[in-house]
């Protein structure tokens, strides 16, 4: 096997989980401190339960996807990546 | 392990446009969503059937009124604007998207080629999912100038000053592009997480994946369609005070 294609399967191994992992980091800080809000505000006011949750699913949500993003450049690392079919047609053209 | 509905081909229809041979492929998403369209048409055409207005109702109209109730007061209470103009479009958004995000887990076998393939639902392909927000997109241009003029609605991206013009463009095409790809992200991670956990653990793990999944089917097509009330009532600026206060007395009236 080619040396340029074992190097391009480790890069987007170690790229695939170096996004998933550190981009799981933020949403799921911002997620924490969204709820732990939440249920402050929902302990003090239980008039406004309602809407406060379906506030906080809306921005849950929207930060989640933050995450989904990262999770979807992991997914085309791994799956349909680029770069390895270009160095497929380049080890087949040699 | 197919990840997209869209590489499962069911059938190609050769066609011949502009001098050119083309074939269609007619793929699981087309199909998936053909499906969904006639279980849905089939659905409330049984259910409005014997819709009466006395308390002796059945129980799918009983369903049918919570769930037009609960779409009703969330597009008035995001809008702030009579729900009837909305009604349509947010209506059919969320009952699509849920019933989709719902057929995730029927088991339904397609012999694509003598192979076996199991059915994937339609939000699992992100061209379902661009096609949705292609559509929020257009109606956001479309409801945006019918209330305020094409000038009104334009001047919404040369504000605070106009040299800020690209970036609002751009904020406005990468909100709708976000919308494509969160409702697209959480339904396949879904369904990938199922089929991994299916090759580590097989017994119990999928269920529980799929419960989860189930969930985040639900939350989904709300967060969907209330992200489009919020573009479509930025798009329409603010309300004026006598739509507030017909508003207002529709809401008096209900009580």
């Amino acid at each position: 096997m080619d040396m340029g294609l074992v190097w391009i399967a480790v890069a987007s191994v170690i790229g695939a989980a170096l996004a998933v992992g550190l981009g799981g980091i933020g949403p799921s800080f911002a997620e924490g401190f969204a709820v732990k809000q939440t249920i402050a505000a929902m302990a003090q006011q239980p008039d406004e339960a309602s809407n406060l949750r379906s506030t906080l699913f809306v921005s849950m949500a929207m930060l989640e996807s933050c995450a989904i993003y990262a999770l979807l450049v992991a997914m085309i690392l791994i799956f349909s990546n680029p770069f390895w079919n270009y160095g497929v047609s380049v080890v087949a053209g040699k | 392990m197919n990840i997209s509905p869209d590489e499962i081909v069911l059938f190609k229809i050769p066609t011949k446009l502009f001098g050119r041979n083309f074939c269609i492929d007619i793929n699981m998403t087309v199909v998936g969503t053909w499906g969904i369209m006639l279980f849905l048409w089939l659905f409330f055409r049984f259910v409005t059937k014997d819709f009466n207005s006395s308390f002796k109702m059945t129980r799918l109209q009983n369903m049918v009124e919570v769930l037009v109730k609960f779409l009703r007061d969330q597009v008035e209470m995001m809008m702030k604007r009579k729900a009837d103009n909305f009604m349509p479009l947010i209506g059919s958004l969320f009952i699509f998207i849920l019933v989709a995000n719902w057929t995730a887990i029927l088991p339904i076998p397609f012999y694509v080629n003598k192979s076996l393939e199991w059915y994937l639902p339609p939000t699992a392909s992100i061209s379902t999912t661009a096609a949705l927000s292609i559509v929020v997109m257009s109606s956001v241009i479309v409801y945006g100038m019918a209330t305020q003029g094409v000038f009104g609605y334009f001047k919404r991206f040369f504000e605070p000053i106009f040299i800020l013009f690209p970036l609002n463009i751009l904020s406005e095409i990468s909100s709708f592009v976000s919308l494509a790809i969160r409702l697209y992200g959480n339904i396949m991670s879904g369904g990938l997480l199922a089929s991994i956990l299916f090759v580590l653990a097989p017994l119990i793990l999928p269920g529980l994946i799929n419960i989860y999944g189930l969930l985040a089917g639900t939350i989904q097509p709300y967060i969907f369609s209330v992200l489009a009330m919020v573009y479509i009532s930025a798009g329409m600026g603010e309300a004026s005070e006598s739509e507030m206060e017909e508003l207002m007395t529709l809401q008096l009236e209900r009580i």
